[in-house]
């Protein structure tokens, strides 16, 4: 009998399992957040989380409820993986870069770049460093739990350059020891350092090095072996995407349901067809998540706009950009 | 007439404990030196160079002096972390409340039932009140909890849970049976061996990974866990220690008297073994209130998890300010610490009456 | 213990069985829910990644390491630092420990006062938050490079660290000399003593024992000549380089660590000297012994087997305290292995292990060595 009791406590919710159902039955979605990162998930004056990647939270729970019931969890990077592979979160959505050696060994899916980024320093405008290379024997603050710490070390190994390597547990630390001048430069992914630097007092004395080292595109993560979950996390953010490209924004879309004549526009909108029994949602799902959350550019404007960001490879391929809408047909 | 007299004496004092020898006086005069050149760098840096009035950053000009406009804007959020500031007066009552039923155990001391119901009452403060989520009261996780009200809901669980094992495994290193001694033993001797902060990762990182998918336990409940699993292991050695300076001729005589191993152990030995234990519990209480903060590293912001937070708002930063948030956190736990050791010294006092009347 | 032998041999066994049952039950769930969950990962329990190539850099390296050395050895060069710094902090903790211990039991009240301040403000307040304050508060209050403290232009301290000159070229030569200088001093130092001891006559033994123990190093290093070389520290672009420098990760750990712990040894030392008997004290000095004789002949050895096994304790914890290097950036175990390596190559279970092996290695390692001296003392003082 005690064997039995554990082969049901051991029948995990892996493999198999149907996320969407038990996000149903619990009548809220978990999704992991990674505290404090402006831009990306901070907490507002009136005690609200906002950022792009809550944003992220609250379209999934748009599209499989068609309201934001969202329970937020907050992890750290040396918790996210195990936690999600665990069971203890239903989707990811910050901060992941997509790497090979991820994707194939850590039992976790990616659900489609959201954010071209990469990794780019700041430092002292005062300093004399306007390249990467000039930071050769320089001392460099880094935060540990990333891809971040190994670009590093190849890029200037591969360039025959030595530095001292800093490494702090969280990003704040890191960037906290930059400021005091513990070290000549601080690295980490260019858009969220720009976050965390924006609101210094001292923001004109320091400079974000225009040079990327390394490519990192950010996915949303879930737990690997529930394909339908994946999907729909996956179609959820490329609405946004396409909502975009058909001029579809938070402000236009009860209009444009009523009124456009553009097919895509009705099958995305949900008007035409049949596009959510499939992915076990309503067929106003895209709706839903345009009515709720907006579309990537009303994203883009709330979160990083007021940062001084531009879109550069997050614009849509039509202005230029790398996000293309996966098309709804 | 008196005051002559008494000057006499303080010279006599001063001759024979500051003076006695050449040497003598010029050590007195060297620690004189260091005390007070100590205290005027203290003196001058907190409180006549420091900024006092308002409660914004720009109130604290200079970022190398003293702050306390800092901490004066800062201080709810050290004592009641990131609880919702609408809420926060049910802490204050479940604190209160805490309090009030513990406060008999303070003044007499009563069978043991009731500090069962004390501790029950307790965790129905944590459930109902802090934690919510009934009665119309919202729901607040424990992600929220933070500041001074996390180091006491710290403290007291793992006191709490730790008393009881702990007392368990100091018996169990006694028992007749090699089998349960020797568990006993690897349990105390291997967690004591390892570091906390090692420990919590573990709990924190790991623990999800020794569990059944489906069981999810809390973040915080998790650390608090790991914290009561160490602590049981230092309280086994406050009370082995204890049970050994027990002579065994109380425990033959009370063989003799006819009574078994349990009334034995609970009339007999525990009420000597306890009061000769505290002092050792009380050091292993104060240190595990100190090591509260190591909860900091795995993302529960405790009362200097949050003056480190707050420090960092880049609208305060500054070296002053860091340096006058980390002075009030130590004075705040000075004088929680130095509470703690002096009231356990008055617990012992009793105790010790008690447990000498009780065997006479 | 007590009802062994009136109990039944049956009953006796119910409560052992049933706790036996119990753990080996949980141990067997945990077991079976890791390899599940590990499972579900894709992770495959193994130390093959610690042969891979590391491909991070770390901040203190003592051991040649390189971004493309192993896993393997950028454990090690993190066990180098958790074991330089837990030496440091002993080291500096028994020190100040004695120093304050011994003003304590000074008869000078205001110094004894002094001592007691000390116990009670650096015991009463958390290692971590002394810590934080020498690193955030003292130490990056330091000026910057240009403006550094400078000591003969060959020793700088500034807020990036504690900058000397370092050994370069025949470094193996001077260490061996030093060595040897400190075992030959060692052997001059115990064969004069017996020496005295046996026959009552002779000379002191400690300028011969200092003679050899300096001698023989600076002997050495004037014989390498060229080719022992120091490297000064040079400011560069950003700021020194060159030399050895003690991080201020290090300085505030060391200082932290020494100070918090030393406030427990000063209180075992006092409580150590309190417990030798008043009596013994008058009876040396009937004998006619003089202070520094009652001191080292009588007080001393009674004290230390008193000061000893306490001593153990703060030890042990003050090696595991170093562990709080992971809430700065000193790159010790903790730090290199749960941090940066686990999350990497996503070994927990492995990594986890290894790191608890270190404590355990050390914490009996520390333990065996007082029980040694516990014991040495306790047979040459009876």
């Amino acid at each position: 009998m005690v064997l039995s009791v554990l082969a049901v406590l051991l029948a995990a919710p892996g493999a198999g399992a149907d996320t969407l159902e038990e996000v149903r039955a619990r009548g809220f979605l978990r999704c992991g957040v990674i505290e404090g990162s402006p831009g990306f998930s901070t907490v507002d004056e009136s005690g609200e989380r906002v950022g792009f990647d809550i944003d992220h939270c609250k379209t999934i729970s748009a599209a499989v409820f068609g309201r934001i019931s969202i329970r937020y969890v907050p992890i750290t990077p040396h918790t996210v993986f195990t936690l999600l592979a665990s069971g203890g979160l239903d989707i990811f959505p910050g901060g992941a870069t997509w790497t090979f050696t991820r994707d194939a060994s850590l039992g976790l899916d990616f659900t489609g770049v959201y954010l071209y980024a990469g990794q780019g320093f700041v430092v002292r405008a005062d300093s004399g460093v306007a390249r990467v290379e000039d930071l050769d024997g320089a001392t460099i603050c880094i935060a540990q739990g990333t891809t971040l710490e190994q670009n590093l070390a190849d890029w200037f190994d591969a360039r025959g350059l030595e530095y001292v390597a800093l490494t702090f547990a969280d990003v704040d630390k890191g960037l906290q020891a930059y400021r005091s001048r513990r070290c000549d430069a601080f690295t980490n992914e260019q858009i969220s350092t720009a976050g965390r630097i924006h609101n210094w007092p001292d923001r004109n004395d320091h400079l974000i090095l225009d040079q990327v080292i390394s490519k990192e595109p950010m996915a949303a993560l879930v737990r690997q072996g529930d394909a339908r979950w994946r999907d729909i996390a996956l179609w959820s953010f490329n609405a946004r995407v396409a909502a975009e490209e058909l001029g579809v924004n938070q402000a236009n879309v009860e209009r444009m349901r009523a009124t456009s004549q553009d097919a895509e526009v009705r099958r995305l909108l949900g008007v035409e067809g049949s596009f959510g029994a499939a992915l076990g949602l309503s067929d106003d799902w895209a709706y839903q998540v345009i009515r709720l959350v907006g579309n990537y550019a009303d994203l883009w404007q709330r979160h990083f706009a007021p940062l001084g960001l531009p879109r550069g490879l997050n614009a849509t391929w039509k202005d230029g950009g790398l996000h293309s809408a996966l098309p709804f047909r | 007439m008196t005051a002559p007299a008494r000057w006499r004496g303080a010279r006599r004092w001063l001759a024979e404990n500051l003076f006695s020898s050449p040497l003598n006086a010029l050590i007195t005069v060297a620690a004189l030196a260091v005390a007070v050149a100590l205290g005027a760098v203290l003196i001058e840096w907190l409180l006549l160079d420091a900024h006092w009035r308002g409660a914004s950053p720009a109130d604290c000009p200079d970022k190398n002096a003293a702050c306390w406009p800092f901490v004066r804007a800062r201080l709810d959020q050290f004592i009641y972390g990131l609880y919702p500031v609408a809420e926060r007066w049910r802490l204050n009552l479940g604190v209160a409340l805490g309090l009030a039923l513990a406060a008999p155990l303070w003044f007499r001391v009563l069978p043991v039932w009731y500090p069962a119901l004390v501790v029950l009452g307790w965790a129905a403060i944590g459930k109902l009140l802090f934690l919510g989520g009934w009665f119309g009261l919202a729901y607040v996780g424990t992600a929220d909890w933070g500041g001074f009200f996390l180091t006491v809901v710290a403290v007291t669980f793992v006191l709490v849970c730790s008393l009881p094992l702990g007392l368990a495994l100091a018996l169990g290193r006694r028992s007749a049976s090699p089998l349960i001694r020797t568990l006993s033993a690897a349990w105390v001797e291997g967690w004591r061996s390892v570091p906390v902060l090692v420990v919590l990762f573990v709990a924190i990182v790991m623990f999800p990974l020794f569990m059944p998918p489906q069981w999810e336990i809390d973040k915080l409940l998790r650390a608090l866990l790991a914290l009561t699993v160490l602590m049981s292991a230092y309280l086994a050695e406050a009370f082995r220690g204890a049970l050994q300076a027990i002579p065994t001729g109380q425990v033959e005589a009370a063989r003799a008297l006819g009574l078994n191993y349990w009334q034995t152990t609970f009339r007999v030995v525990l009420p000597q073994a306890i009061p000769i234990a505290l002092p050792q519990v009380t050091s292993n209480f104060i240190g595990l209130t100190k090591e509260t903060t190591v909860l900091l590293v795995i993302g529960l912001y405790d009362l200097l998890g949050m003056v480190q937070n707050a420090a960092a708002d880049p609208a305060w930063y500054g070296p002053g300010t860091l340096a006058t948030g980390y002075f009030f956190a130590g004075a705040f736990f000075w004088i929680l610490c130095f509470s703690i050791s002096r009231a356990s010294a008055r617990l012992e006092r009793r105790l010790m009456r008690r447990g000498l009347n009780q065997v006479r | 213990m007590a009802n062994a032998t009136t109990r039944p041999l049956g009953q006796r066994l119910i409560l052992p069985a049933l706790i036996l049952a119990a753990v080996v039950g949980l141990l067997w769930l945990i077991v079976a829910a890791t390899q599940a969950n590990l499972e579900r990962l894709g992770v495959d329990p193994g130390i093959d990644f610690l042969f891979r190539r590391a491909g991070f850099e770390i901040g203190q390296k003592l051991i040649p390491y390189s971004a493309n050395s192993t896993v393997l050895a950028a454990f090690a060069v993190a066990l180098v630092n958790t074991m330089v710094l837990g030496f440091a902090a002993i080291a500096g903790a028994s020190l100040i420990g004695v120093l304050i211990g011994a003003a304590r039991l000074s008869r000078n009240w205001l110094l004894a006062r002094l001592g007691a301040v000390y116990v009670e403000t650096f015991r009463n307040v958390p290692a971590l938050l002394q810590v934080f304050f020498w690193y955030y508060v003292v130490l990056s209050s330091l000026p910057l490079a240009r403006d550094s403290y400078q000591w003969f232009g060959l020793a700088y301290l500034n807020n990036r660290g504690l900058f000397v000159p370092a050994p370069e070229g025949a470094v193996s030569g001077l260490l061996l000399a030093l060595l040897a200088g400190f075992i030959g001093a060692f052997a001059l130092g115990r064969a004069l003593k017996h020496r005295r001891e046996a026959t009552g006559r002779g000379w002191p033994a400690w300028p011969f024992v200092l003679a050899v123990g300096i001698g023989v190093p600076a002997l050495v290093a004037w014989m390498l000549g060229d080719a022992l070389r120091w490297e000064v520290p040079r400011l560069g672009r950003f700021g020194y380089h060159g030399g050895f420098v003690l991080m201020p990760e290090f300085l505030a750990l060391a200082v932290g660590l020494s100070a918090y712990h030393a406030a427990y040894v000063a209180e075992i030392v006092r409580s150590g000297f309190n417990a030798v008997d008043r009596g013994q004290r008058e009876a040396a000095q009937a004998l006619g012994l003089s202070g520094a004789a009652t001191f080292r002949l009588v007080l001393l050895p009674q004290a230390m087997r008193a000061i000893v096994p306490p001593l153990t304790t703060v030890y042990l914890n003050l090696f595991k305290g170093t562990s709080l290097a992971a809430a700065i950036a000193y790159p010790e175990v903790v730090s290199v292995m749960v941090g940066t390596v686990n999350n990497l190559v996503g070994q927990p279970v492995v990594i986890m292990g290894l790191t608890l092996l270190v404590y355990v290695t050390f914490s009996l390692a520390i333990a065996a060595g007082m029980n040694w001296y516990n014991r040495r003392l306790a047979v040459r003082g009876s």
